[in-house]
């Protein structure tokens, strides 16, 4: 299993390794991958998966693993999410990690992280002064579909894509 | 010319005389000894009769060789006479091939077999070719003509302001970036801030009509990336329903010419279009809602009413009162940009307004606020910073008297008066998230 940390870390569970620590103190990684590699280290020990990073907002946690990589972590009939829900006490989703290009990317993501809400599309908006986000776009009638709030999911995918994102019903 | 007279210019008082007209072969039919030919041009059909005794034999001998699309001129003598389908017909003295038309064609202009609407816009030319599609065009043309018709009557001043701009205007849109020079700069998606500032020019009354580019990736009927904008600004009003009244004007107005002046567009559309009655209903936003509501559909106060509230909403009134065109006004100001001014007793509720026709928004519009301290502070409430809107905010520093206008998307404007299915129908080379070329 690939994981932010390395394979000696994932086998113990007290300190990093000096290099791992490093990353930890430098904000390349977080305390919750830390903790997710373990745990998933735990499930599926030596399987060909890659764990690529996991966020946190509100009641909700996502894994990001790599392409092709879901069923695997998500295991048969969901055994390992169990565990993981029991673990962390909080709600879980596995989804695919991509590299973000362009608003295409953004939409695949989106469409896994939002199901059963549809995406119907995404948009770049520039704002005065030069910043920008992106606008991702959720019909009205599936607003309540949403896994979670609309303000936990912008908060969850900002981490993830780095940089700003909003949900916008038409 | 090649062309004297267009089929539908032909009429009694020509008879026996010499003409000439041109078109695309639009149907041969050979029966031995009389040869038919059916030209088609921009205002219908004119049918060549070709009886052996009476015309030279390589005339003759040209018409079976024609085929359909081919642009041929003929003049010959015209001969009004019952026997002839269209009530008269022409008798050739001379047919010349000017092209010919390569088979097979990429779609049947005839109409006979439907072809996709990505293949009629692959083959636009073609396709204006079937009278249906050239009625929409010539449609179209009535109504930017009846528009300027109507602005000038009414005093106001066409102006044209820059598509290149260097900054997001109203404060966070899908804009299309370009390189200008060594610079960022992006294509306009609203000539609001630049119609504003010429509010505090003198000019008082100006319109401008201008395409206005949106990066909205999104595919839907209703949506352009490139689309023409129908933009008014008026000076010293007293209260936006200054310019809801203008606007129905300009939109009865509008369709009150397409009535009289294509009339044999509509006939060809089979469509009836009804004059709508003035003033327009208005309803406030905060109604919108209790109608939505008891319709089943809640929406919280403060929100955007979705596509599916607008269409219920349309719905409601065509049902209850008859009527397709109809403002929604007073919306509440946090969903509104920063430039519409709010009621002073009221801050929630903004002075602003959309103009829907069959359920659909075609226009956006209200009473800008004009004193430039409040209009800075709403910059702010909307999380923005003035400083990117000095150019802007300088016009109202040295006399900028109150003003608000609208803006009104011409195609959702003929798609919707011409209850048509899709927004690419009414314009001639969409731009959409997929379509660059033609």
């Amino acid at each position: 299993m690939k994981a932010p940390i390395c394979e000696v870390c994932l086998k113990t569970d007290d300190i990093l390794c000096p290099a791992d620590e490093k990353k930890l103190q430098e904000g390349v990684i977080s305390e919750l991958d830390v903790k997710i590699s373990r745990l998933l280290y735990r499930l599926l020990g030596d399987a060909d998966i890659e764990f690529k990073k996991a966020v946190e907002a509100g009641d909700l946690v996502v894994i990001v693993v790599g392409e092709g990589d879901v069923p695997l972590t998500i295991g048969k009939g969901g055994k390992n999410i169990k565990t993981l829900i029991r673990e962390l006490g909080k709600r879980i989703r596995v989804i695919e990690g991509r590299e973000i290009k362009g608003t295409d990317d953004v939409k695949k993501l989106t469409t896994d992280l939002l199901y059963p809400a549809g995406v119907f599309g995404v948009n770049i908006v520039y704002k005065p002064g030069g910043e920008s986000y992106y606008k991702v776009l959720v019909l009205g009638r599936d607003r309540n579909k949403l896994p979670e709030k609309a303000e936990v999911l912008e908060n969850i995918l900002a981490q993830i894509v780095n940089r700003d994102i909003r949900i916008s019903f038409i | 010319m090649y062309r004297t007279h267009y089929s539908s210019q032909i009429n009694e008082e020509l008879n026996g005389k010499r003409v000439k007209v041109a078109g695309w072969v639009y149907e041969i039919k050979d029966l031995g000894g009389i040869k038919f030919l059916w030209i088609k041009d921009r205002e219908g059909i004119v049918q060549i009769t070709a009886p052996k005794k009476k015309v030279a034999p390589e005339l003759f001998a040209i018409i079976p060789k024609l085929k359909a699309e081919d642009v041929v001129a003929v003049e010959g003598i015209v001969s009004f006479t019952p026997k002839a389908k269209l009530g008269f017909e022409i008798l050739p003295e001379r047919i010349e091939v000017l092209s010919r038309a390569r088979t097979p064609l990429p779609l049947d202009p005839a109409g006979k077999v439907k072809a996709e609407l990505d293949t009629r816009l692959d083959n636009r030319f073609i396709d204006l070719r079937k009278p249906e599609i050239m009625a929409i065009f010539k449609i179209r043309s009535g109504v930017f003509r009846a528009v300027r018709e109507f602005f000038h009557r009414e005093g106001f001043i066409e102006i044209h302001t820059p598509k290149i701009i260097a900054t997001a205007t109203e404060g966070g849109t899908e804009l299309f970036p370009m390189k200008y020079f060594e610079k960022d700069a992006f294509l306009a998606q609203s000539p609001q801030l630049y119609k504003q500032i010429m509010m505090a020019s003198g000019l008082d009354r100006v319109y401008e009509i201008a395409p206005i580019f949106r990066a909205e990736e999104h595919n839907t009927t209703r949506h352009l990336n490139e689309a023409w904008s129908i933009d008014a600004e008026m000076a010293f009003i007293e209260n936006e329903e200054e310019v809801m009244g203008l606007l129905e004007k300009l939109v009865a107005y509008t369709i009150r010419y397409v009535r009289e002046n294509n009339g044999k567009e509509l006939e060809i559309l089979s469509f009836e279009l009804e004059e709508p009655k003035l003033p327009f209903r208005r309803i406030s936003y905060t109604k919108a809602l209790e109608i939505l509501a008891d319709l089943g559909k809640e929406i919280p106060w403060g929100e955007d009413i979705d596509t599916e509230g607008e269409k219920m909403l349309g719905g409601y009134i065509k049902e209850n009162y008859d009527e397709d065109l109809y403002f929604l006004y007073q919306y509440p100001s946090e969903a509104k940009p920063f430039y519409i001014m709010k009621y002073d007793k009221k801050p929630e509720i903004s002075r602003s307004f959309d103009l829907e026709y069959r359920g659909v928004e075609i226009t956006s519009g209200g009473q800008r606020e004009h004193r430039h301290d409040i209009l800075v502070e709403q910059i702010r409430e909307k999380g923005l910073n003035p400083e990117s809107f000095e150019f802007y905010l300088k016009a109202f520093r040295y006399g900028m008297p109150p003003h608000g206008g609208f803006g009104l998307g011409a195609e959702r404007l003929i798609k919707q008066m011409l209850n048509l299915g899709n927004i690419r129908e009414v314009i001639l080379f969409p731009r959409d998230r997929k379509r660059l070329t033609p």
